[in-house]
């Protein structure tokens, strides 16, 4: 089945699978070198060395795919340049869809589009959320969305085509699923440090994170990140999945996202607040990309609203966890817990 | 009393200035020398090369008297609007209004630079989380704090959506000060479907028709605001005269530069050039004013060309220049090393360009707020920008880094990539910090040699 790439939480997997396509939800892996995300295909043995300077991919089905180098600058988001790598990297993606939440994902797809590499979509998401028009916005682009996916392919689905889906997907074991197995609250009474990891989105390898907090005597008791229960869509209505499948399938993603984007984000704290308490964390870890302007502005402003102990972890290329740095000050917020 | 236009440093304008006084220049209230800038902190004046005109005497003192006539208009019983983010057209809506002055707190983005850093506004910022990997404009949140640069606005508008990450971010964490803001959604420009209803914005670009109608819902929300703050509701005919007034200036601005881009014999320094385009965000609170500012300008340049001088050798090199520079000294060394202005895109220009008159005037407002370069791709920015060139006949482009902008390492990219596709000029891609001098050696060599390469082209 044709392959429709995506990373972020707004891009709703059960309309692209309404259209007969295969949603495929990318958590990146990261590149090992600094600066050279094709690094990511030489590890994979994908990498093509005939095409000097690592600006071409082959994808294992042997097609030249073009990186854009553009994504090497100093700058850029190392997740934004992980994604897009990764992306072009895969074996046959019919379509990427990246969205407007921020600034870097936007203008890395002008450069994705530019270089013509994949067929992508660029999907708009609002910043706001006080007017119904600006709900509206969100809905609009899903119709727009379905154009691109036609165009790749797929079928415009009927609205009990998609109420299958939807119900389909939502009974799967892992409808929902994080990245990180974490938020046991189980684990409550465990005489660890319980801490939350709060922040961007998540690559592959970011799970050693679990490990790593361990090693220093504490556990993750909540991954409020992007790619955890942050970035997660409420569960549907049955009701009015029934009555109105698209308009409900629209706001379990648009209300149930607690986004750190959205202006004004009070409704991110409120929530955040939440489930910090009703884990009894004791500690906030603050996961972030370097480059990220939307999460490095909230670590103050965490601090002061939870009150907690909060440990600002951002991470290039170069600093994968487990690394010399990212272990040092990870090992030393944990000892101050202690 | 007429002199051959040049460039004088603030101290030869004092000698210059006794002489224009004792010939009966007659300046506005808030003239006078430049020098007397310095005692507000304005250090940086003391290091820049100033156009000898009058005109350009009263556009620098315009400039540096906001702040005064901010406060002043308060004191009249006016309300202030702070207006972020949107460049030009919230302040249209707010002008409109008899009682209302609006200003742009993203102005303290050149505060570190006119104040050589002396004002700690960055400082503070870093307090606050905002470090270094953010543009110059975290400077606002210090100026917010300090109370010292502007007024604290009655009312603060934002727009959101597709803007850069650095100012949203930076306006929610003023919003976290006590600062409450009225956010609204200026969504990302697509290009239209093929089966879509488009508009075309002014600057010639299509949107989709229901990303007007959004746009304009979500002003006519400002607009209510602006209303209860003025106490006083704003009807189409008082919308049609605020839009009518911002089009006269920004007629005369583009009468302005269209001169002065083309003339064969540079007129008017890109300094004074880079100021006057600026006045059309929000015509530097006081609207009247500001015509008259941008009028006066455009005389002298019409004088200079019609008697076939300018302020640069007739061989400089034509450039154009993208981005803003946060460090204002920036396009005195351009000049210094051969070049000038031939064109800008200093990511506003939808503030210059007409708001249409034939329309509904929120629909033309938020026709017009959707032609933000910022808003659509970097592509179509970069293919303003190539028609923006041949129209100027600038033989090379500049473009210029702002430090820690989140849309600066990408959007270069693509800008370079399509002027290069399109144009076969040099570019030159630096970055300039608000002060630029540690870096000025370094920008020195590498502009003399944009320049160099120019002047062989013309030889070939
Ligand atoms: S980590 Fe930040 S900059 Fe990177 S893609 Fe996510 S929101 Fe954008
Ligand atoms: S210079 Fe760029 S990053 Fe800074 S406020 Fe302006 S648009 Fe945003």
């Amino acid at each position: 089945m044709t392959q429709v790439l995506y990373t972020s939480p707004y891009v709703p997997a059960e309309w692209i699978a309404a259209h007969g396509l295969e949603p495929v939800r990318v958590t990146p892996a990261r590149a090992p070198c600094v600066g050279r995300a094709s690094s990511l295909a030489c590890r994979a043995g994908t990498h093509d060395p005939s095409t000097d300077s690592g600006q071409a991919l082959r994808t294992p089905t042997g097609a030249l795919q073009t990186y854009p180098a553009a994504l090497d600058r100093q700058g850029v988001c190392p997740f934004v340049r992980n994604f897009v790598a990764d992306a072009l990297a895969r074996s046959g993606p019919a379509a990427l869809v990246m969205t407007t939440v921020c600034d870097q994902m936007r203008r890395a797809f002008d450069v994705v589009t530019g270089a013509g590499a994949v067929p992508a979509f660029l999907l708009n998401v609002p910043s706001t959320w006080q007017s119904v028009a600006v709900r509206r916005l969100y809905l609009d682009e899903l119709d727009r969305l379905s154009g691109f996916l036609v165009r790749a392919g797929g079928v415009r689905p009927s609205d009990g085509q998609l109420i299958d889906i939807m119900i389909a997907r939502e009974s799967e074991p892992h409808g929902l699923k994080p990245i990180l197995p974490v938020a046991t609250r189980g684990l409550r009474t465990h005489p660890t440090i319980l801490v939350a990891l709060v922040g961007g989105p998540l690559c592959q390898e970011d799970i050693a994170i679990l490990d790593l907090v361990a090693e220093f005597g504490g556990y993750v008791v909540l991954d409020a990140t992007e790619s955890g229960a942050a970035g997660t869509r409420r569960r549907f209505d049955r009701r009015r999945l029934r009555e109105e499948p698209l308009l409900e399938l629209a706001d379990a993603y648009l209300d149930g996202i607690h986004d750190v984007a959205r202006r004004p984000n009070d409704e991110f704290y409120a929530w955040l607040l939440r489930e910090l308490a009703a884990s009894d964390a004791r500690a906030v870890i603050v996961y972030r990309h370097l480059w990220c302007d939307l999460w490095h502005a909230e670590v103050e402003r965490l601090r002061e609203k939870s009150g907690l102990p909060v440990l600002d972890l951002d991470t290039g290329d170069g600093d994968a966890i487990g690394s010399g740095r990212t272990r040092t000050r990870l090992g030393a917020f944990m000892e101050m817990l202690t | 009393m007429t002199e051959a236009p040049r460039q004088l440093t603030l101290e030869e304008w004092d000698r210059r200035y006794e002489q224009l006084d004792q010939a009966g220049l007659i300046q506005p209230r808030y003239g006078g020398r430049l020098s007397r800038h310095l005692h507000d902190g304005d250090y940086r004046l003391a290091k820049l090369r100033y156009d000898n005109s009058p005109a350009a005497l009263r556009l620098w003192n315009f400039l540096l008297t906001e702040e005064d006539r901010l406060r002043e208009a308060r004191e009249c019983g006016k309300r202030v609007v702070g207006t972020m983010k949107d460049l030009g057209t919230v302040p249209v809506i707010a002008y409109s209004f008899s009682n209302l002055v609006a200003f742009y707190p993203d102005g303290a983005w050149w505060i570190p630079c006119v104040m050589e850093l002396s004002a700690g506004l960055l400082e503070i910022a870093d307090s606050l989380g905002i470090d270094e990997s953010f543009c110059p404009v975290r400077a606002m949140l210090g100026a917010f704090v300090t109370r010292c640069h502007f007024p604290v606005p009655d009312l603060l508008v934002c727009s959101a959506g597709a803007v850069c990450d650095d100012f949203s971010a930076i306006a929610q964490r003023l919003e976290d000060l006590g600062h409450r803001i009225l956010w609204w959604e200026v969504p990302h420009r697509p290009v239209p479907e093929p089966n879509e209803v488009s508009v075309l914005l002014p600057g010639g670009l299509p949107a989709p028709e229901r990303q007007v109608d959004l746009v304009k819902s979500e002003l006519l929300r400002v607009k209510e605001a602006l209303e209860a703050l003025a106490g006083t509701s704003l009807d189409e005919t008082a919308l049609h005269a605020g839009i009518k007034k911002a089009n006269e200036i920004r007629r005369c601005l583009a009468e302005l530069r269209r001169l002065v881009y083309t003339a064969q014999c540079c007129p008017m320094p890109a300094l004074e050039m880079l100021i006057a385009e600026m006045l059309a965000i929000h015509y530097c609170s006081d609207r009247d004013e500001c015509l008259r500012v941008l009028e006066a300008l455009l005389s002298e340049v019409r004088r200079r060309i019609a008697s076939g001088v300018g302020v640069l050798g007739a061989d400089a090199a034509r450039v154009f220049w993208v981005n803003p520079v946060a460090d204002l000294r920036a396009m005195n060394l351009l000049e210094a090393c051969g070049g000038r202005i031939c064109g800008t895109e200093y990511l506003f220009t939808h503030a210059l360009d007409a708001i249409p008159q034939d329309r509904p005037p929120m629909e033309a407002l938020a026709a017009t707020a959707l032609a933000d370069p910022m808003a659509g791709s970097s592509r179509q920015r970069a293919e303003r920008i190539c028609r923006d060139i041949g129209e100027f006949g600038a033989e090379a482009v500049v473009v210029s880094r702002i430090p820690g902008a989140s849309h600066c390492a990408l959007e270069g990219w693509t800008i370079q990539e399509v002027v290069r596709s399109k144009m076969d000029i040099p570019i030159l891609e630096i970055e300039v910090p608000p002060v630029a001098d540690a870096a000025g050696p370094g920008l020195r060599t590498r502009l003399e040699a944009l320049v160099e390469t120019v002047k062989r082209r013309r030889r070939t």
